[in-house]
């Protein structure tokens, strides 16, 4: 049966003008920055300033080590928790995965707030303690404190990865090393790591590329902890006077390429070194003595206290302090009570959230699903030419998306005017985050066989019937999963949406960014307590009915 | 050769013991007063249905596991003792395992496979390379060194465990049914190779399996399991010939289980291949001779096997010639003096 | 199913599928062609069409805080002249951003800036608009406006220092000093609003830095290493000056100061003897507007004697000479103190190297200490 190729065609006009067409006028546009103007020159203009400018040298070198700490103390945290959850007998294990969970929920530009709000001269850590030690707030407000803050909310990533690898990793490897004569750690080096390396490099690689990417924590503690980094330098160079739009078009180049350079070197590594796909076996499960017991559950609970207690506590707390100076606060709801005052920026800001996060992620789900499906049962050049388009996203740094996408739909030949609305909000939070979608239908579709289509397909269902009858119902779990994933990660998105705002407009995350810069912070922790309330009810309501409507919860 | 020298002389030593072994997991019993006694040199071949135990058993004497109860000595060292409170780890223990999935670690080539054990005991790397070569060869896979496991076929992957495990020249070789994951060819074929491979190096070795071919071929002698026991253990001629129970008669082979008569009690055992056939009555020197009716028959190739109904319900397998047919009247043949009594 | 899985189903998936290999690096590489293809498709697609033509009823003002002043200016401007406004507030660094960002696309027909260094940036790239003869323009101060009408005060304040009453002392600050707070007097307690966020703080530094020259820079990386953090925005810097986690602002415009010295917060404007900054809020037109009547319209209301009243109201120096400042104004800066010489022509040369210099080796500068 031949195919037709005008799905895959259309797959990919629709992602090469959503994600292409952006990225690659913004790569001109760093070689030709007068290109808007339809001139060519001050050809490479940019990119001999950006090498002219020390400091520029140093900002990328911060950058990469930051991401690197960052990703390096994430392992240090995430390993051994997934080891805890995968190959022992640790008890209340469903507590400790969701203490994983609730950093992920967690934006990390809230956690970093939120810090400044226990660490600061002042702070509550200063009410708790009496004050903290001066070297202590030093720390914080330093390299490594930035990256502690930021690795807290990674190194769940890490410990989930970690865990589904080791829990299937069958014991046979670890026994048969051991009758060898291998001592436990050997065989943990030289057997168990390495087995485990695809789940340590793929993690590790979304932790770098979200640090190496990340607006949020530096921007908010990146000038206090005297750490500038690359992504803010973007932001202000485009946000911010004196503007430079071409350095800032070719600083996000070179972000770009480190993406590209650390995804190619992950793959690497992984082929070189890591085992391939390992068939799932029973695991070996360490019986934990009550010491043992305790310590794994001071470590979990110490993770918990750092990534989540005391932050939550701290937004918690501000978001309900009438004044601040001395002692600790009386207590109010007029901050909530602001934001949901009809017609405050704050039911604004909230409503433009979950219309934009709603629509993006329908959006999502619905148009991801459908490229996978066309990608997944198409082949050829054309194949890989859209699957390469549809990872690019997700390696692609937000802001650099976002600066691609100012630049690419304010182009004077752009006919359609969405700039300066919220669309444009929309086709960024679409362009970002399709990629999820895409790879939770993908996974589904490559394990669902060709032939049940077939069958449709012989009883004379059309292309549409087979997609909406046959494809869709079984890719439900996946696309609900990848529905709510999205729905969250849009409603706390900050760097996109503080770009491509349109004027007076709010979105719940620029409205936390906009009133920390004004310097109100309990309105700003409101609104943060209010949206990671909202991400939790959808989370809870959809696990909820997921749990009790059989037939479709299996994964 | 591989084995060590202490191993050798069949004078009646002890190499490995067993006493009382038990193994439960949560309430049930899997292993239950495991005995049997293993010199220098010899294979015991584990055999028994699925479920038996045979894992489990292995397991316990890799150090795998830990016994419940019983004692585990090898070479005089107490390996394991519920009661003392030992269980010696199986690093410590200087055994190797061929595992029935082959378990060779996917990242590193069939070379890094076969040298980590010799890197674990600590020998050099030019040493560590001849060995590795001498094991390559022994299995014939000399020009795949450089592979990793999931460049090779199944064959080849169960002759690269098999080197993996003599290449540290252990003092006891576990084998867990390490041809059952290929095709029936391949495992005819390798079953001969491997029991030549074993003779050659000596080694001693406790091989599971269920396939009772597979035991006769490879076993010095067969240790037969059920439900966590040992029912028999004995050379493949003893177990085949003089089976202890019904069980193992059942087990191995087919036979006819036949009620005994009253004053004697028990089951009468009869093996198939004990039980002809004829078409015409013959004379009856010293052999019972008994009518009957064939009731069905499966062709065999070379001769018919045949079921005859000899009394009412009281049906008797054996051969008979090719032109038989159901429903024809026959006689049945065999000499009482082949027939075992096992005593109830 | 163990309840892990199910959990970790939700979790943002964020991986990028399973390693595929080479295969799909190969078609990474390949997308970059698709991209191309994209970008051609899209551009053949779109070309030849420009922006869409606007209701000549319809005013965009981008304007420079105060929020509130701005708001109501231009909603005044809409009832009087019967059109409709859209209105665009942030800091004047959003402001010139945005107008940046929009250069090939422009929407803005007036822009309201918090500082005369950035309305003459845009004269200079001549996309501003003239506009010589405001009505009533003879009752203003003219020298606070571009000699060539390209824009025009609409107010001005003084930039100087703001700090908190319990940390000020009348004998030992009454000489305080830019170089004192500088070098050190406070420290770890300073802040300073981002001059790539605050045109004020902008304004202030350009002029300092022309006035001390090289020197200048000595004391501003002096100042980081004695704990000078540089807050996001004005507003930022006056929250933590009220909460005590700063005792002196430096670069704190006057008339947000006085707003709140006037709700009763215990801080007071100070503006060193060596002379503050006079920043202006200029008013221009920008050149492509298609509505330049609607857009001097909008220049004559601002400058009328009505919206100088309610630009007094919130403590900024009117620049029409008939309204008086504000009552505390007044009380809090009864004299015009010393104004820091700017060179017009040497600011405008030099200030996008002082403020990109600021950033990169103070604002936003890794600063050993
Ligand atoms: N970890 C365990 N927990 C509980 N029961 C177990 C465990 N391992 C094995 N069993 C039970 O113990 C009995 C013996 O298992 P074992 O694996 O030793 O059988 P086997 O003889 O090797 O069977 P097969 O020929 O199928 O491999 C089985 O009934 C099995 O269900
Ligand atoms: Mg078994």
């Amino acid at each position: 049966m031949k195919r037709s190729r005008w799905p895959i065609l259309l797959a990919l006009v629709f992602l090469g003008g959503l994600v292409g067409y952006p990225l690659a006028f913004l790569l001109l546009q760093s070689v030709f920055p007068e290109l808007p103007a339809g001139r060519l020159d001050g050809f490479m203009d940019a990119w001999v300033r950006m090498g002219e400018t020390p400091e520029i040298g140093r900002l990328i070198r911060n950058s990469l080590a930051w991401a690197g700490a960052t990703t390096g103390v994430s392992w240090i945290l995430g390993i051994p928790c997934g080891w805890l959850l995968a190959r022992t007998d640790l008890p209340g294990k469903l507590w400790v995965r969701l203490s994983l969970l609730v950093p992920i929920m967690t934006p990390p530009y809230i956690a970093a707030l939120s810090w400044i709000l226990v660490m600061q001269a002042g702070g509550f850590g200063d009410l708790l303690t009496g004050g903290i030690p001066e070297p202590l707030r030093g720390f914080f407000f330093s390299f490594w404190g930035v990256t502690l803050v930021m690795a807290l909310s990674s190194f769940g990533y890490v410990a989930l990865a970690v865990e589904a690898a080791l829990s299937e990793l069958p014991r046979r490897f670890e026994d048969a090393a051991e009758l060898l004569g291998s001592s436990w750690r050997r065989t943990f080096v030289r057997i168990v790591l390495p087995l485990l390396l695809p789940a340590i490099l793929n993690s590790g690689l979304l932790v770098f590329l979200d640090a190496l990417s990340n607006f949020g924590v530096p921007a908010v503690l990146g000038t206090r902890s005297n750490l500038p980094l690359l992504p803010a330098e973007i932001f202000f160079l485009v946000t911010s006077w004196p503007v430079d739009i071409a350095l800032a078009t070719s600083l996000s180049s070179l972000l770009c390429l480190f993406a590209l350079v650390s995804l190619y070197g992950s793959r690497w590594l992984g082929h070189v070194f890591g085992g391939g796909a390992v068939e799932a076996g029973p695991v070996r499960v360490q019986r934990l003595s009550g010491m043992a017991r305790r310590a794994s559950w001071a470590f979990v609970g110490v993770l918990f206290v750092f990534s989540s207690g005391l932050p939550w506590a701290a937004m918690v707390l501000t978001s309900l302090a009438r004044s601040w100076g001395e002692g600790w606060p009386a207590l109010t709801l007029a901050h909530y009570g602001e934001i949901f005052t009809p017609g405050s920026r704050g039911l604004g800001a909230i409503w433009t959230s979950l219309w934009l996060s709603v629509t993006a992620a329908t959006f999502c789900v619905v148009v991801g699903s459908w490229i996978a499906w066309v990608n997944v049962r198409s082949s050829g050049w054309l194949r890989q030419v859209l699957e390469g388009m549809a990872t690019l996203p997700r390696v692609i740094p937000k802001i650099v998306m976002a600066v691609a996408l100012i630049l690419a739909w304010n182009a004077p030949w752009v006919a359609l005017d969405i700039y300066n609305t919220a669309a444009m909000l929309l086709l960024a939070y679409v362009a970002i985050y399709i990629t999820d979608s895409l790879n939770y239908a993908n996974a589904t579709l490559r394990g669902m066989g060709e032939n049940l289509e077939h069958a449709a397909g012989i009883l004379g269902a059309g292309r549409v019937t087979v997609y909406r009858r046959i494809v869709l119902p079984r890719l439900k779990p996946a696309l609900v999963a990848a529905w709510i994933t999205t729905f969250i990660v849009c409603m706390r998105e900050l760097v996109a949406s503080l770009m491509l705002l349109p004027p007076g407009t709010d979105t719940t995350a620029t409205f936390i960014f906009n009133q920390f810069e004004q310097g109100d912070l309990s309105a700003a922790m409101a609104m943060a307590t209010v949206t990671i309330g909202i991400s939790t009810l959808v989370l809870v309501v959809f696990t909820l009915r997921r749990r009790s409507s059989p037939g479709t919860g299996s994964r | 050769m591989m084995a060590r020298e202490s191993m050798s002389g069949g004078d009646g030593s002890v190499f490995l013991e067993a006493r009382g072994l038990a193994k439960q997991f949560g309430g049930t019993r899997v292993l239950e007063g495991i005995d049997f006694r293993l010199e220098p040199g010899e294979r015991l071949v584990l055999l028994g249905p699925s479920g038996c135990g045979k894992t489990t058993l292995l397991n316990v004497i890799s150090g795998m596991l830990a016994a419940d109860g019983g004692t585990l000595r090898c070479e005089g060292d107490l390996l394991d003792s519920a009661e003392a409170g030992v269980h010696r780890p199986m690093r410590r223990r200087g055994f190797a395992m061929v595992f029935q999935d082959f378990a060779l670690w996917p990242h590193m080539t069939v070379a890094g496979n076969i040298g980590f054990g010799l890197e674990v005991q600590g020998v050099d790397r030019t040493e560590r390379n001849r060995r590795i070569g001498e094991a390559l060869e022994m299995v014939q896979m000399s020009e795949f060194g450089g592979r990793k496991p999931a460049e090779l076929s199944g064959g080849q992957k169960q002759r690269v465990a098999i080197a993996r495990a003599l290449a540290v020249r252990p003092r006891l070789l576990l084998l867990d049914e390490p041809l059952s994951a290929l095709d029936a060819r391949l495992r005819e074929d390798l079953k001969t190779e491997l029991a030549t491979l074993l003779d050659e190096t000596g080694v001693t070795s406790v091989y599971v399996t269920h396939d009772q071919s597979e035991a006769f071929t490879l076993a010095s002698r067969i240790a037969l399991m059920n439900q966590g026991r040992i029912e028999q253990i004995g050379t493949p001629r003893q177990v085949y010939r003089e089976p202890a129970t019904a069980f193992v008669a059942s087990f191995l082979g087919v036979s006819n289980l036949l009620p005994a008569p009253e004053s004697e009690g028990g089951t009468l055992v009869l093996r198939r291949e004990e039980v002809s056939i004829h078409l015409e009555p013959g004379e009856a020197n010293g052999v019972v001779a008994l009518p009957g009716v064939c009731r069905r028959t499966d062709f065999l190739g070379d001769r018919q096997e045949a079921w005859v109904e000899v009394d009412e319900g009281l049906v008797l397998r054996g051969f008979g010639p090719l032109d038989l047919q159901v429903g024809q009247r026959v006689e049945v043949r065999y000499d009482p003096n082949r027939a075992r009594l096992l005593s109830a | 199913m163990r309840p892990g899985e199910r959990l970790r189903g939700l979790v943002p998936a964020r991986g990028l599928g399973p390693v595929r290999g080479l295969r799909a690096a190969r078609g990474l590489v390949v997308a970059a062609l698709g991209a191309a293809l994209g970008a051609v498709l899209l551009a053949a697609l779109l070309a030849g069409c420009g922006p869409r033509d606007r209701p000549d009823d319809l005013l965009v003002v981008y304007s420079a805080g105060p929020r509130g002043l701005a708001e109501a200016v231009t909603e005044a401007f809409a009832e009087e002249h019967g059109v409709r406004v859209e209105f665009f507030a942030a800091t004047t660094g959003q402001v010139m951003a945005r107008l940046e960002a929009e250069r090939h696309r422009p929407r803005a027909d007036v822009v309201v800036f918090a500082s005369r260094v950035a309305a003459d940036a845009l004269k200079e790239a001549g996309r501003l608009r003239s506009y010589p003869n405001p009505h009533g323009v003879d009752r203003t101060r003219r020298s606070w406006h571009d000699p060539d009408g390209y824009f025009h005060a609409t107010s001005a304040a003084w930039v100087g220092m703001a700090i908190r009453e319990a940390a000020w002392d009348p004998e030992a600050h009454a000489e305080l000093e830019w170089s004192d707070v500088f070098l050190g007097r406070f420290p770890g307690r300073v802040t300073l609003p981002g001059p790539s966020r605050s045109g004020a703080a902008g304004d202030f530094i350009v002029a300092r830095t022309l006035d001390l020259g090289e020197p200048a820079w000595d004391e501003y990386r002096e100042a980081r290493r004695a704990g000078l953090d540089i807050s996001a925005a004005n507003s930022q810097a006056i929250g933590g000056l009220l909460v005590g986690a700063y005792d002196v602002i430096v670069g704190a415009v006057d008339y947000l100061i006085l707003a709140r010295i006037e709700d009763g917060a215990p801080i007071r404007f100070h503006a060193p003897p060596s002379g503050a900054a006079l920043v202006e809020r200029p008013v221009a037109i920008l050149d492509h507007t298609p509505v330049p009547e609607l857009a001097e319209a909008f220049v004559d209301f601002y400058l009328s004697p009505e919206m100088q009243a309610r630009v007094a109201a919130v403590h900024l120096i009117p620049v029409h000479l008939d309204v008086p400042p504000s009552e505390i104004r007044a009380r809090h800066i009864p004299v015009e103190p010393r104004a820091i010489p700017v060179d017009p022509a040497e600011a405008l040369a030099e200030q996008t190297r002082i403020l990109r210099r600021f950033q990169l080796q103070v604002e936003r500068a890794e600063v050993i200490r």
